[in-house]
């Protein structure tokens, strides 16, 4: 059987011979397809080239670094894919320390209109690995209607899904998988400090109904009327919202504990299509490409509206622009990539082993205080960071020894579990010193 | 049969080829994999497989939702196949067509009408707070995601164990049940110890599948967003397959967990059949004709049954048509939108172009392989022949699950770049897998077929002039065509919805075969679930279409497809 | 008086528009060999079974000594069953298959042991208990029904065809062992053939049966000698048949009647008028060159019959022959003096005695 490669219209038949790009990336569907079609004519428009791209869909984020480590490891040259595409900063970080991208020099010629920062955060690299295409913000989406019928009060910020009436009405994705659902809980940990955070986090986790897996869960749930709110990046919940209507749900950034984070491309190391790639990277950054993210179905063949903010500030003056720009927003809190970065995998390990492996007992020991009147030591046991910043920083430098992993994920289980059940009894007040 | 000794050996040959380079060399590679890293051979991650809490709440969970699934399965099928093989009662035979139509659509893609039904603001929530049964939303499925998950399993693979049962039914003497009654017992105690004891290898046979199954169901935990099975688990880990060797142990665990319950449900069977083809059916059963009274509870009891059983299957169709579906009884609006994006959009275009493609070629394959193996069983006197059927019969054992994850693993890193690297295009290995899978159901199609055929036919033929492969193709297909087709329909049937597989292998759109577009589809944020829904409707019929045709074909004796031993 | 063991009272069966059985009446005696015979589809297996419960009548009653028990339930009413088939339970032992009726009856553990292991001698297969049925030969599957029927001591033991799986040798031998069976207890036996040597030889009293009907009730010998119609002469044993005519009417008994072959002396089975068929065995046909006629010669009947075709079988002469048109069968016994006087093709003298000479009614009931 032949394979069917991606429809475009082609209107204008090119000299040249089809080209395959190939793009490993977390972005739904909509927004590969979009840039599928839109490449493909600027391609032909500009240069009389033709190419098609195809889309390596692993799942989330977190799947998309594995399987390109994995890649590398079982071909140490080349991962034979040309670029990854969206998942946030911080993985990009990451990829960086690991050497699977390879920066680009010179650098793409579109920079000279895009600022290197937004609202405290590095748009751009200056050494050429990585360029933000799309920026991001991250809020609590909720359902209206639900939260009227259930009598509770419309979230304002991260601290208000913690809440005990929220049990069982808050949603999450996995952060494992997600990047953007990891964003979420990032952010809070640094708007926060960490054990602050922590403490709101494992509350939050404790009132969640089921963990879903990919960013799209709590959209879709809230939508659905699943549960009542929860945190997502603002492209879906912006979507979510132009699908079902405002005077149903609503989207809120907590003010003065967000961030605006670019969402980058990069080429990977022995792409096997580097020209191409810096062609696609030259395109995602041209003001044609960059309308792609917010344009609206049905203007310049676009199908889906894709809800995204552009990199490049002079967009925000065109009719169909988002209306928040970032550029203009004060630096509120200054998100510090390096270390999310650093401690991505760990982080994700650690949620993993003590909120969401362990989900089932948490919300029991969560029911259980709350039954016995929320009492502030029992409620303090439960949150309590099971490591410090410092140790959690030091450990990440060791996260690649696979056995060190799996055993230090094996105890935290271990650990998490025993906490969960002594927290079904009364626990007695410790002496105040 | 000299004449044909030379092209016979290179079937064999060929045959041992495919299966060795499909099926053994890929799990061999996963075996391998599990008990090495890059410090060479470590029983590490075996060892350390349960001592990641994780790993043993998901084992625990798979093992108690197959578990459940199975009595459940029970449950349902055996009163059932208890009275339709002793009892006559109006409009019998419908309604026993009827019972198959819970196993045309894979559970994943029912289960997202499942879960739109049974959403806390779904249809049935809303029903009971418009009645007043309930204040506040009702949480179904969030509270016990495994509940649904059981549910969900068992209401489609019950026909499976009510075929198994049947057979194995019809098949007992009836002069042995006559006994135990003239012999002084109750007819209680005749259905337990007479009639139970001579039935349980097809009660142990489908038994067997439906825990392998549910063991190794993959897509209906993940649409209920079930993580903690090991199936899901071992899907996640396929990202992971090149550097963490924790998925390959997961899925050796999976493999001898399978393997083990095949191999105990076989045992069990085998420990019976010896001794269960004691002397010929003397008397004709004569089934209990029902009393109108009986006759209406028997209607009521399955009607009831059916309702719920086609219950995920509706609401697919309901929200194929719907537009917002949210604290309402009914959808507010109606569409056939759906209905028509899920054949003109390029993911849905596609991926049923890929299925039907991929399924054809799997269906030649198998069709072929198939009559070659039992023709090779039946009629050769070839050494080794039995070890060519019990090669054939292995996947069986061997979930769908782990194939796909040795593939990737195998040829991912071997043939990296070339047409069999699933990563670069997984067509061929997409073909070969739904071949592997199905294979063995094909077996015994042609199995079962050559088996009625009468040797003296083909002796017959022999005898006027005709040459070995003119016999071949004169008397012996002919005469097995109705079997051949049948089992060519259902393995084309169960490949397009084969699920797997298809999500594990097929990494880019272009490929998606049918189940994985319906998966995407159900990601997608705008009204993905309505065209995913629209897609699984456009499946039920096709498969809808095949079981009605494969069940025309072969009648009762349809059941002798999905017996394990 | 002692009621009868079984007393079947005007049953009637139909399946569809068959009639299995047609208003059939019959007393049996406690203690005795009973068959029921006749050609496949006479009814006598319905009968049977409707007589163990696993069929239901359509009408009529049947009393187990005096008690009616048309409406009890199989398992109630203690009469086992030799099923034609054998249906030992493929997935119980020897021993299992015969303690069957012996645990639902709620026996105890040793005392089934033991009356299992006296069943087990009763059809000499001790130390055969731990096998399965699949390991044992026809004979001893046969053998282990009966005793997993005896074990119980009932007071009627029913068997369908029971001997009709096994080869012939076999069958002879189980024949003689199921009398010696029944002669060594007081149970009443109701035992299903189709095959009229097992009938003939083993019976008390018999049923004939066709149609759903008993056309015939009596001893064997009654039976094949005096049989009371066509149906029963021709089923029971060969029987050489030619129809009479004659004016007026005959009494039962001795009569004279012009037949063919002159005025003969012959034996009425029943009153008879106008119409009459003759019934002589080939066996009491005798020639008159081996076998001199009994004194007085005027009361044997004579005849003059040409050979027309003669076969030695073992130890009997089977001869066609034919006289006044009419086809006659005899059997002779093979000694040297009658193969040389019964050549093919000679017309020789023939007698036959009056009182194996029977007169029946040329109809069937």
């Amino acid at each position: 059987m032949m394979c069917r490669s991606a429809r475009e219209p082609s209107p204008t038949l090119p000299s040249g011979p089809v080209e395959t790009l190939r793009i490993l990336s977390p972005h739904r569907r909509e927004v590969r397809l979009e840039y599928s079609r839109a490449f493909a004519n600027w391609l032909r428009q500009n240069y009389r080239r033709s190419a098609s791209v195809i889309w390596l869909d692993v799942g989330g984020t977190s799947k998309m670094l594995k399987e390109i480590e994995s890649r590398f490891q079982a071909n140490p040259d080349s991962a034979g894919v040309d670029l990854m595409f969206g998942g946030g900063i911080d993985p990009y970080l990451a990829a960086v320390r690991m050497n699977w991208i390879e920066p680009l020099s010179p650098l793409p010629e579109a920079l000279a209109d895009i600022p290197p920062q937004v609202a405290g955060s590095p748009v751009w690299d200056s050494a050429g690995h990585w360029f933000g295409v799309a920026l991001s913000s991250f809020g609590i989406l909720y359902n209206r209607p639900l939260l009227e019928r259930l009598g509770l009060p419309e979230p304002r910020e991260w601290a208000d899904l913690a809440r005990p009436e929220y049990r069982s009405w808050i949603g999450s994705g996995d952060p494992r998988s997600s990047g953007s659902v990891h964003m979420c809980y990032e952010i809070i940990l640094q708007a926060l400090g960490f054990e602050d955070g922590w403490r709101l986090i494992s509350r939050l986790c404790a009132n969640v109904r089921s963990f879903g897996e990919s960013g799209g869960t709590v959209p879709r749930e809230v939508a659905a009327g699943d549960i009542a709110a929860g945190m997502v990046i603002d492209q879906y919940g912006q979507t979510v919202i132009a699908a079902v209507g405002d005077n149903r749900l609503a989207l809120v950034l907590p003010a003065r504990q967000t961030v605006v984070n670019a969402d980058p491309i990069a080429q990977l190391r022995g792409a096997p299509q580097r020209d191409l790639a810096r062609l696609f990277i030259e395109f995602v950054l041209s003001p044609e490409g960059q309308r792609l993210l917010f344009q609206p179905a049905g203007v310049n063949g676009q199908r889906f509206t894709l809800h995204r903010m552009p990199v490049r500030p002079e967009l925000y003056d065109e009719p169909n622009a988002p209306a928040v720009n970032p550029y203009t927003m004060p630096a509120t809190l200054l998100y510090n990539s390096l270390k999310g970065s650093k401690r991505w995998n760990i982080l994700n390990d650690l949620l993993g082993a003590w909120l969401l492996d362990a989900h089932a007992g948490l919300r029991r020991a969560w029911e259980a205080i709350i039954q016995r009147g929320l009492l502030p030591h029992e409620v303090s046991l439960l949150t309590d960071p099971p490591i410090s910043e410092e140790k959690l920083l030091d450990l990440a430098e060791q996260w690649n020894n696979p056995r060190l992993r799996q055993e230090t994920i094996a105890r935290w289980s271990r650990d998490a579990d025993h906490r969960y059940r002594s927290l079904l009894h009364p626990q007695p007040e410790p002496p105040r010193p | 049969m000299n004449r044909l000794r030379l092209p016979v050996q290179l079937l064999v040959l060929a045959t041992v080829a495919y299966l060795g380079f499909f099926l053994i060399w890929p799990l061999a590679h996963v075996f391998e994999n599990a008990f090495r890293d890059p410090r060479g051979f470590t029983p590490f991650y075996i060892v350390n497989l349960f001592r990641n809490p994780a790993v043993r709440e998901a084992a625990r969970n798979s093992f108690l939702l197959a578990l459940l699934v199975t009595l459940l399965t029970t449950a349902i099928a055996l009163p059932l196949a208890w009275l339709f093989s002793r009892h006559t009662f109006p409009g019998k035979t419908p309604l026993s067509a009827a019972l198959l139509l819970p196993m045309i659509l894979p559970p994943f893609v029912s289960a997202v009408g499942m879960k739109i039904l049974f959403a806390r603001a779904g249809a049935i929530s809303t029903l009971l707070m418009r009645l007043g049964l309930a204040n506040q939303p009702v949480d179904w499925f969030g509270a016990q995601p495994l509940l649904g998950i059981v549910v969900l399993e068992s209401l489609h693979l019950f026909p499976i164990l009510f075929l198994n049962l049947s057979a194995a039914l019809a098949n007992i003497d009836p002069s042995l049940e006559e006994a135990a009654l003239n012999l002084g017992a109750t007819p209680g105690r005749v259905f337990r110890r007479v009639t139970l004891p001579l039935a349980a290898p097809g009660l142990f046979a489908g038994m067997t599948l439906v825990f392998v199954w549910s063991f190794t169901e993959l897509g209906t935990p993940l649409v209920f967003g079930v993580r903690r099975v090991l199936p899901v688990l071992i899907y996640d880990g396929v990202a992971e397959i090149g550097s963490n060797p924790a998925a390959y142990a997961q899925v050796v665990f999976v493999l001898l967990v399978a393997a083990l319950g095949f191999w105990i449900g076989k045992y069990a069977t085998n420990r019976h059949r010896q001794v269960a083809t004691l002397g010929r059916l003397s008397v004709s059963r004569t089934e209990v004709s029902l009393s109108p009274l009986g006759s209406i509870l028997a209607w009521l009891a399955l009607a009831t049954l059916l309702f719920v059983a086609v219950l995920p299957h509706l609401s697919i169709l309901f929200l194929a048509v719907s537009r917002r579906w949210f604290l309402t009884v009914l959808p507010e609006s109606w569409t056939l939108a759906f209905i028509r994006q899920a054949l003109d959009s390029d993911l849905t275009r596609a991926a049923l172009v890929n299925s039907l493609g991929l399924s054809l070629a799997a269906t030649f394959l198998d069709a072929a392989l198939g009559f070659s193996i039992a023709w090779i069983c039946l009629r050769t006197r070839l050494w080794g022949r039995d070890a060519l059927d019990a090669l054939a019969m292995i996947p069986l054992a061997v979930p769908g699950l782990v194939v796909a994850f040795g593939y990737l693993g195998a040829f991912g890193s071997v043939f990296r770049g070339s047409l069999l690297d699933p990563r670069h295009n997984p067509y061929i290995l997409l073909a070969a897998g739904y071949s592997i899978r199905r294979l063995p159901y094909m077996v015994r199609a042609a199995h079962a077929g050559l088996e009625q055929v009468s040797l003296t036919y083909e002796e017959a033929a022999a005898n006027l002039g005709a040459s070995p492969w003119r016999i071949v193709q004169r008397i012996t297909l002919p005469l097995l065509s109705a079997n051949l087709l049948a089992g060519a329909i259902l393995c084309f049937a169960f490949s397009m919805l084969e699920v797997s597989d298809s999500l594990i292998l097929a990494q880019a759109e272009r490929f998606y075969p049918l189940t994985k577009a319906i998966y995407t589809l159900m990601d997608a944020l705008e009204n993905g679930v309505n065209v995913a829904a629209a897609l699984g409707a456009w499946a039920m019929l096709l498969l809808g279409a095949a079981l009605l045709w494969a069940t025309a074909l072969l009648g009762r004796r349809i059941g002798q497809m999905f017996r394990t031993g | 008086m002692t009621p009868h063991a079984i007393s079947v009272q005007n049953l009637s069966r139909r399946f569809g528009t068959v009639v299995a059985l047609d208003n059939v009446s019959l007393d049996i005696q406690a203690g005795e060999l009973f068959f029921l015979l006749g050609p496949s589809g006479c009814g006598k297996t319905t009968l049977l079974r409707i007589l163990a419960g696993l069929e239901k009548a359509d009408s009529g009653r049947i009393l187990f000594e005096g008690h009616d028990i048309a409406n009890r339930p199989p398992h109630e009413r203690g009469a086992p069953m030799v099923f034609q088939n054998y249906a030992l339970w493929p997935h119980l032992t020897v021993a299992e298959n015969i303690a069957f009726g012996l645990v639902e009856r709620r026996i105890s553990r040793s005392e089934i042991t033991r009356r299992v292991q006296e069943a087990l001698a009763l059809v000499e297969l001790k130390g055969l208990g731990d096998r399965r049925p699949g390991q044992l030969s026809g004979g001893q599957q046969q053998r282990v029904v009966l005793a997993r029927a005896l074990v119980l001591n009932p007071r009627i033991v029913l068997l369908d065809e029971p001997l009709s799986n096994l080869d012939a040798k076999l069958r002879h031998e189980m024949r003689e062992e199921i009398g010696a069976l029944h002669a060594r207890t007081d149970i009443t036996f109701v035992y299903v053939t189709h095959d009229q040597t097992e009938a003939l030889s083993l019976a008390d009293r018999m049923a004939v049966m066709s149609n759903g009907r008993i056309l015939g009730l009596g001893t064997p010998a009654d039976l094949y000698h005096r049989p009371p119609n066509p149906f029963c002469a021709s089923f029971l044993g060969e029987a050489n048949l030619f129809p009479l005519r004659f004016d007026g009417s005959l009494p039962s008994g001795p009569v004279v009647i012009s037949t063919p072959f002159g005025s003969w002396y012959a034996t009425a089975v029943a009153p008879l008028s106008r119409t009459a068929l003759c019934m002589i065995r080939p066996e009491h046909l005798r020639p008159e060159e081996v076998e001199s006629p009994p004194q007085p010669a005027g009361r044997a009947n004579r005849l003059e019959a040409r050979i027309v075709h003669s076969r030695m079988m073992g130890s009997l002469l089977f001869l066609q022959m034919e006289a006044a048109e009419i086809r006659l069968h005899a059997v002779v016994l093979n000694r040297p003096e009658a193969v040389r006087a019964l050549q093919t093709g000679r017309t020789l003298p023939w007698f036959v005695s009056p009182d194996e000479t029977i007169l029946l009614p040329d109809h069937t009931p």
